[in-house]
């Protein structure tokens, strides 16, 4: 019988899920995701478990988008919060109906499903994604850098231009109407809208890590490497360079997009001012983060990175407020605090992931299921 | 066979996706759900809280839900201030003096209705509006309302969630879109951001000697890109409107900006003499540096938010004396100055009392108009919960229901008494303002010397802020 790890076909090691133990983890996984709401129900502060769930999630599936594009495709960005505030805005707009609010601001609404909003925010940013590669098949590296940190800029006037005021409300922000949903199963069939807001997002981010996988195992992912690794040999062994990078940018919007239709949900409030200038450039600049910590060019880093840079900061809050982190002050003491305390401890992870672990924190799941594989030998 | 197991999950999420209802429910597709301007009313909002009963002093029963320990009496109420962020200087005056009303009156009176002592639970929201639903969903469940979240975007992002779960949301913001909800209070002392920009043409036109404006000003305006600019644009708009002036240039930022050489540059250029600028501190403080560099010295009229007693200090490099001279040349008048710290006033007495009493370990740097704006925001809040104990009820939605009871009410701050009422008119508690010039802080505490008394422009009669 063949050790369960060795792949003897091509069939295998294309395989989405190529032996029992990883349908097994995965199967696990997805259970405990989906009973993770419930299980918040038990815990004080529930909805705060909850909201801190959404973000994570929200956050690996815009950070998945940026890994498919800097990780796998080589192409840097710095315009990723354009893609997820035209997400948060188009998204609203179909999933909200159109109202007039008392003082007599109009907004336009189609009042569809809100997956619908996830998918029309996809696609509208992707189609606006591929309208700017075409830059990144004649730019790279720096240059392209700052192509796309010219979209955060855009996003600043496009966002809050008042012609635009029916979809983005202009300076004032525009609804974007909660998501409810039912379960069948529950007593009263009925979850309140933060939850019905991470089956949401978990639904979105699952359909988003499905499609990474696959694109990382296939043609397509194969074709990103060879582009991101060394674009001329890539095109002389015939891979089409600039159908790879308009792929990349196409794929990498859709996944912002729907992201940021689920952000602007969680907001509740979307603001334009949020998504464009230095607050659009620090959201891309925290998934650069969220990649860089996780694992540049792996698809599992982007959530391992969106739960460390999201949730940390949060958690060093909600530990040091419940008095578990006796060493920090609570914020605005004027000593040592929990912001500081976050900051540093940000700071000191980057650097120490950057010098030791450039594969970020799939590179110690890496190891750690090496050390597993072989245990109790070490070899 | 056996890979369909995880394929099964994803179908079983699948059916969740059918099993919704949509992205809302059905009621929300007939109303209007705009997220700064809510429809519902107080009968239409279901408490997820059970309400159960306690008997006080043996002689009524209070009925409560959450935040109220019945063992001890105490009421917990939530604190959202902007402690990190763009604004830590104004988050940490604004929370203590917060806290110091609520400690003076835990201290002196032993609580509301001298029985039910206060205590907070404060969370940093960073001024950012992803955070604050992250902090307001961890401390919801634990307290009986939120008694400040500072910031208009910020607030604008919770407030839907807890009017769903009743839970009363004071705004640490004076924007009148407020006035159209049932679950955001505004400060009983003070005016709102429209009616600072309202009153100001009447104020500059009517009542300065010399006049401020003349018909042959060229108005000009810079404000910050959301909810609180707007409200400013919109009263300036309004003011101007009713003494037959208009507006010749505007320009907005944003809140994060640094650099506004296009909008100072601009109104240079369009020849504006009288400027009004609805801005925080640093802001200001910038766009003064940047018309002070070009030789550019407009008049210029500012929000109450957007003068801070270290300006001067700042922009005479550590000369606060420099400072002022500075503020002068253009001149500056700070609009909505509000009391000042040295003030007779029954108020503004007490609030020095207090001060005196519990106040040991606030810095003097800290004492400015943010202070007192979170002084008598928790004074406004008092009130409510003083009227929900007299009505035997301190449940989420029975504070709600009192809101409207409240008349008559004087903060003892000098302007007349103000109220509540059932209609977005009267929600708004006072439209009277008053306007202040930076003096040094060995002068006046609060750094603005007012050159008004409190005044209402007549036309302000007529502004209805549902439109």
């Amino acid at each position: 019988m063949p050790d369960r790890h060795l792949r003897t076909s091509y069939k295998e090691d294309m395989a989405l899920l190529p032996n029992r133990v990883n349908r097994f983890w995965l199967t696990v996984l997805l259970v405990a995701l989906v009973a993770y709401p419930f299980f918040a129900r038990t815990l004080p502060a529930t909805d705060f478990w909850i909201v801190l769930a959404v973000l994570v999630l929200i956050g690996a599936t815009g950070g998945l988008g940026l890994n498919l594009l800097s990780g796998f495709a080589g192409q840097i960005s710095l315009g990723h919060a354009f893609f997820l505030g035209v997400g948060a805005f188009v998204g609203a707009t179909v999933a909200t109906p159109a109202t007039t609010t008392l003082s007599g601001v109009s907004f336009w609404g189609l009042g569809w499903p809100w997956w619908a909003g996830a998918l029309m925010g996809g696609l509208v940013a992707a189609v606006l994604g591929v309208l700017v590669a075409p830059a990144a098949v004649r730019l790279r590296g720096l240059y392209l850098s700052l192509v796309t940190l010219a979209l955060v800029f855009l996003g600043e006037w496009l966002f809050t231009a008042p012609a635009l005021e029916p979809i983005t409300g202009a300076v004032r922000g525009r609804p974007s109407r909660p998501i409810s949903m039912g379960l069948p199963l529950l007593d009263d069939g009925a979850l309140s809208n933060n939850e019905s807001l991470y089956f949401a997002s978990l639904m979105v981010a699952v359909v988003a890590f499905v499609i990474g996988k696959n694109i990382a195992r296939s043609r397509v992912g194969r074709a990103f490497q060879a582009t991101r690794d060394r674009d001329i040999a890539a095109e002389v062994i015939g891979v089409n360079v600039t159908w790879a990078k308009l792929t990349a940018f196409g794929l990498s919007s859709f996944m912002a997009g729907a992201a940021g239709y689920l952000l602007g949900v969680f907001q509740s409030n979307p603001l334009g001012a949020n998504f464009g200038g230095a607050p659009g450039l620090l959201i891309s600049v925290e998934y650069i983060a969220v990649i860089v910590i996780g694992g540049i060019g792996t698809v599992l880093g982007s959530a391992l990175g969106a739960i460390f840079v999201v949730a940390l900061p949060e958690l060093v809050s909600y530990l040091t407020q419940q008095g578990w982190l006796p060493f920090v002050a609570a914020t605005g003491s004027g000593s040592f605090d929990e912001a500081a305390f976050s900051t540093i401890l940000f700071g000191f992870f980057i650097v120490v992931f950057l010098i030791f672990e450039p594969l970020g924190l799939f590179g110690i799941w890496l190891r750690l299921r090496k050390y597993w594989k072989g245990w109790p030998f070490s070899y | 066979m056996r890979s369909r197991i995880p394929l099964a999950l994803l179908v079983a999420l699948a059916m969740l996706v059918a099993a919704c209802g949509g992205g809302g429910s059905g009621a929300d597709t007939t109303e209007s759900t705009d997220t700064t301007e809510p429809t519902g009313t107080t009968e239409d909002m279901t408490s997820t809280t059970e309400a159960m009963t306690t008997t006080t002093g043996g002689e009524m029963d209070l009925a409560f839900d959450a935040g109220f320990d019945e063992a001890t009496g105490t009421i917990t109420l939530g604190a959202l201030a902007a402690l990190t962020g763009p604004i830590p200087d104004i988050g940490a005056s604004l929370l203590h003096g917060h806290e110091l009303y609520w400690d003076a009156l835990n201290g002196d009176e032993g609580g509301v209705a001298g029985m039910y002592p206060v205590e907070l639970i404060v969370r940093d929201n960073e001024y950012n509006p992803e955070v604050n639903p992250v902090v307001y969903n961890e401390i919801k469940d634990d307290v009986l309302a939120i008694s400040s979240s500072l910031g208009t975007p910020t607030t604008a992002t919770i407030f839907e969630a807890a009017a769903a779960e009743n839970i009363l949301v004071a705004a640490g913001s004076l924007a009148s879109q407020w006035a159209l909800t049932d679950n955001v209070p505004l400060n009983l002392a003070a005016g709102t951001y429209f009616s600072q920009f309202a009153n100001a043409p009447y104020w500059a036109t009517e009542i300065a000697d010399p006049a401020v404006i003349t018909e042959d000003s060229v108005i000009g305006m810079i404000y910050q890109a959301d909810d609180y600019g707007e409200d400013c644009l919109n009263g300036l708009n309004f003011g101007l409107e009713n003494t037959g002036l208009e507006l010749s240039y505007e320009a907005t930022y944003a809140a994060t900006d640094t650099d506004f050489s296009a909008q100072i540059g601009g109104a240079q250029a369009a020849g504006v003499d009288v400027l009004f600028v609805c801005a925080l501190p640093t802001a200001l403080a910038t766009m003064l540096g940047t018309a002070g560099a070009i030789e550019y010295s407009p008049t210029v009229l500012g929000s109450s938010p957007s003068y801070n007693v270290a300006l001067p200090a700042a922009l005479g490099q550590g000369d606060e004396v420099a400072g002022i001279g500075f503020f002068s040349s253009f001149p500056y008048y700070g609009l909505g100055a509000g009391p000042s710290f040295e003030d007779d006033t029954p108020g503004m007495t007490k609030m020095r009392e207090s001060l005196e009493a519990y106040g040991a370990d606030i810095p003097d740097q800290e004492l400015n108009a943010f202070f007192w704006f979170g002084y008598a925001q928790a004074q406004t809040f008092h009130q409510i919960l003083e009227a929900g104990v007299a009505n035997g009820d301190i449940t989420r939605a029975g504070l709600l229901g009192v809101i409207p009871t409240i008349q008559d009410f004087d903060p003892g701050f000098g302007g007349d008494p103000t109220g509540y009422g059932p209609t977005p008119k009267d929600k708004i508690p006072t439209n009277e303002d008053n306007i202040g010039v930076p003096v040094s802080l060995s002068e006046r505490v609060f750094g603005l010397d007012p050159v008004s008394d409190f005044f209402v422009a007549p036309y302000m009669a007529d502004w209805d802020p549902a439109g």
